[in-house]
Parts: C-alpha cells; structure tokens; sequence
C-alpha cells in the first residue's frame, strides 16, 4: 500500500489520503461532540459567546489537522477536512451559521500554506496554519450573528470585551495544538508510520 | 462510555418505520425547512409547535428512546450553562426573555439533526449525494468519516481497557490532572490505529474498483414514491402557516 494507484477524478488525492481524511474526519467529530459542550458550559453558556467551544476544542482539533496535513502532505487537506467535519455537524445539528465560520476558518489556513509554497513540511507554516483555523473563525461567527440579526448579539454586544478576549485566546491555543501535533508527528515518523 | 454508546447509535440506523422508508432527499428537505425555521421564528408559542413537529418526527420513526437519551444531554448542559449565565448577570428576566429563545432553537436544531441522522442510514446519504453528482473527493471521505464513527468508539474502549490492564486510572478526573497518559496512552495509539485501518480500507476500496472513472451503479435506485409526495406536503404547509402565524402575532407586514 506504499504507492496508491487510484486517483479520485483528476484530484491529486489518492484513495488512501481520501481514507485517512475521512479517519481523521471522524476523530475530529468524535472529540468535537464533547469539547464543544464542554467548552459552551464551562467557558461562558451556550450561545451566548458563540466563540467559547474554540477555546476547549481548538488545541485539539488543530493537533488532528496537523497530523492529517503531515500524512497526506498536499495542499487542500485542512479544506477537506473542515468541509466533512462540516457537514457531519450540521447532519448532528449544529446551526449553520456556526459551521461555515469553522470550515472557512479551515479553507484559510490551506490557501496560507498555498500562498507561502509549503505543504506542511516543517513547523514554519503548520504553525501559523493552526493559528489561522482556530482564530479566524471567532470574528466571522460575530460577523455572521451581526448580519444575521439573531438575538445573541445582543450578548455580544453588551459584553464586547470577551469576545475580544475569545478572539486573543483563540491564536495561541490554535498555535499550541499545532505544536503538540508536530511534536507527535515527530513520535510517529520515529515510529515509521508516517513517511 | 454511556456518552459513546449515545453517540453510537446516532450511526448505526438498522431500523425501519415510514420515516425511515422516506426518501433522503425529503427527509434532507424537512432538516432544512426546521433549520430555517428554527433561526427565522421569533414567538415562543411557533417556537413550541415546531419543537412538538420534530417530537411527532420522532415518533414517527419510533426513535422516542434515543432522541430522549441525546435530548436530555443536551438540556442537562442548558441547564448547567443557564444557572452559570444566571450566577453572572443575576437577571432572570433579561435570561428567561433571551435565553429561553436561545435554548428552544439550539435544543430544535440538535433535534432535528439527531433525528436525521437516526433515521437516513449512511449508505442512503451517500447514495443521495451521488445522485445529486457530488464528487467523489467528498463522497469517500464523508462515507469513511460516519462509518468509522462506532469504530473509532469501540477502539477507543478497547485502548481504554489495555491502559487500565495496566492499572492506569482512566477516569476524566485523573485524565485532567495528569494529562501525559492521554498524550501516550489514548492520543497516540488511537492514531496509529487510525492509519493502520485507514490503509487497510484504501485497500480494500481499491480491489473494489473505488476510483475507476465510469460512474458506480446501485443496486437500489432511489425514486420520489407517493408518501414521499404526502410527507412534503405537510412539511410544506406547516412551515407556511408556522410562518404566517409567527407574523401575525408580531403584527408584521408583508
């Protein structure tokens, strides 16, 4: 199983990176059930600071992506896997206005690693990636209740300093569970499971 | 593992009652006219008559018991998050006004998705969007991803027992405090574990002609049947005049 032949279309991912996407997909969606709850009741109620489940579901769910990019090594992996993770949240019920924030969070991060000429190679862009998906999505999410007029910007509005204090605490989250995710990359190169 | 075997369930649809035997397409357009409905109704009393429309659902499908199971997850963690939100800003009536509305539509759209999931098996939802000519680049992935969710659960529960064979504590008490055996002891086995069985399915799905370009036949064509038509109707209509009634009682203007 070393060289995959098949090729999905004319999309340069092969059976076996569409495989693992879809493994790590489901690891993604699994731990995200949880932290997301857990991150709306710990950290400041549900809706109220739509921005709350980053804090606890960020570090992991950037730790996941890295792992997923430094196996499959192309660009459009943190893409793909923000869309099907996006699509098995809004099959569980998450509104929408909270997905797309999350998945375009994701696109953002692989158009950086595009536009700087990587492909998850070494910890100068996996880094900043992870910041990326994991803190762009705070202001987005404001920006879409905004539009949207829901009754939770209200909230928001009258508390502007903590989703100021989201937004900041999001960055080094992101950017912590890239690291951790590089460091376990580092154990499983070591290990001679990833090439 | 309770919270696990909950979730496992949500994957694992084997059963069969008229919603089930409905047509994906119609059961995606009802998740769709709820969503909407959800974010678009501001009168608690049409907030109310929705939610009872997505408990009719799922009695329909005699889905009560795992709807129940998810629903009172889900309102435990509302009740949790509503007395925090109510300790912080000691104002029930400003909470009651705004929250109430809030957890109606979190709690109708968790409803909605769950009882969705419940009754349109994986194999149906990508046989739906492969009529509907998605990519396979999404198709594959998205397939993986819901079928590997009971695998994962049970993987998990069998790395979480060896830990323990070890005498290790597993509880999510002692995970928090000592977080080094989740780093060595769940992250990196369940990923190693995670790319052996991503192979081993890459392979098998190869030997299986996964990846030629001539488009896949299905054994079951999917077709738009009379019942079909019925349950749109009534989706139809109930949505209409859940929104008509939504605006008269706000005195709105068309």
């Amino acid at each position: 199983m070393k060289d995959s032949i098949a090729q999905i279309g004319r999309s340069r991912f092969t059976t076996r990176d569409l495989a693992f996407i879809g493994v790590i997909s489901s690891l993604m969606f699994v731990s995200g059930f949880l932290l997301v709850w857990l991150g709306h009741t710990l950290v400041l109620g549900p809706g109220a600071f739509p921005g709350a489940p980053l804090l606890t579901q960020g570090p992991v769910y950037a730790l996941l992506v890295v792992i997923a990019a430094a196996k499959v090594r192309k660009v459009g992996t943190i893409a793909l896997v923000g869309t099907i993770v996006g699509i098995l949240k809004l099959i569980v019920g998450a509104p929408i206005f909270v997905v797309i924030p999350f998945a375009i969070g994701m696109i953002a991060a692989d158009i950086f690693v595009w536009l700087i000429r990587h492909d998850y190679c070494c910890r100068w862009c996996v880094l900043p990636a992870g910041g990326i998906m994991n803190t762009l999505p705070v202001p987005l999410l404001f920006g879409f209740l905004s539009l949207l007029g829901l009754p939770l910007t209200e909230v928001v509005k009258a508390h502007p300093w903590i989703a100021v204090g989201i937004t900041a605490a999001c960055l080094p989250l992101g950017i912590l569970g890239s690291w951790l995710g590089f460091k376990m990359v580092a154990e499983l190169k070591k290990a001679g499971v990833v090439e | 593992m309770r919270f696990a075997a909950r979730l496992q369930s949500i994957f694992t649809t084997s059963r069969t009652s008229l919603i089930h035997r409905l047509d994906p397409r119609v059961k995606v357009f009802w998740f769709v006219t709820t969503t909407i409905l959800a974010m678009a109704l501001q009168n608690p009393l049409c907030l109310l008559i929705l939610f009872l429309g997505t408990f009719t659902y799922s009695l329909l499908s005699k889905t009560v018991r795992e709807h129940l199971a998810i629903f009172k997850f889900a309102l435990f963690f509302s009740a949790v998050s509503f007395l925090l939100m109510l300790t912080a800003t000691r104002d029930l009536a400003y909470l009651g006004e705004l929250m109430g509305r809030i957890f109606a539509r979190l709690l109708i759209l968790t409803s909605a998705g769950i009882l969705f999931a419940l009754t349109t098996s994986p194999r149906d939802l990508v046989g739906m969007l492969e009529n509907l000519r998605v990519p396979r680049l999404f198709t594959f992935p998205l397939t993986v991803a819901i079928r590997f969710v009971p695998t994962l659960i049970k993987e998990l529960g069998e790395i979480l027992d060896a830990l323990r064979l070890r005498g290790v504590e597993t509880g999510f008490r002692t995970l928090l405090h000592r977080p080094r055996p989740v780093y060595r002891g769940i992250f990196i086995p369940i990923t190693i574990r995670s790319i052996a069985i991503s192979d081993e399915l890459a392979a098998a799905a190869e030997t299986r002609g996964f990846g030629s370009p001539v488009r896949r036949t299905s054994l079951r064509e999917e077709r738009i049947r009379r019942t079909d038509y019925v349950f749109l109707l009534i989706v139809a209509f109930l949505s209409v005049a859940l929104t008509l009634s939504d605006h008269i009682v706000r005195g709105g203007m068309w």
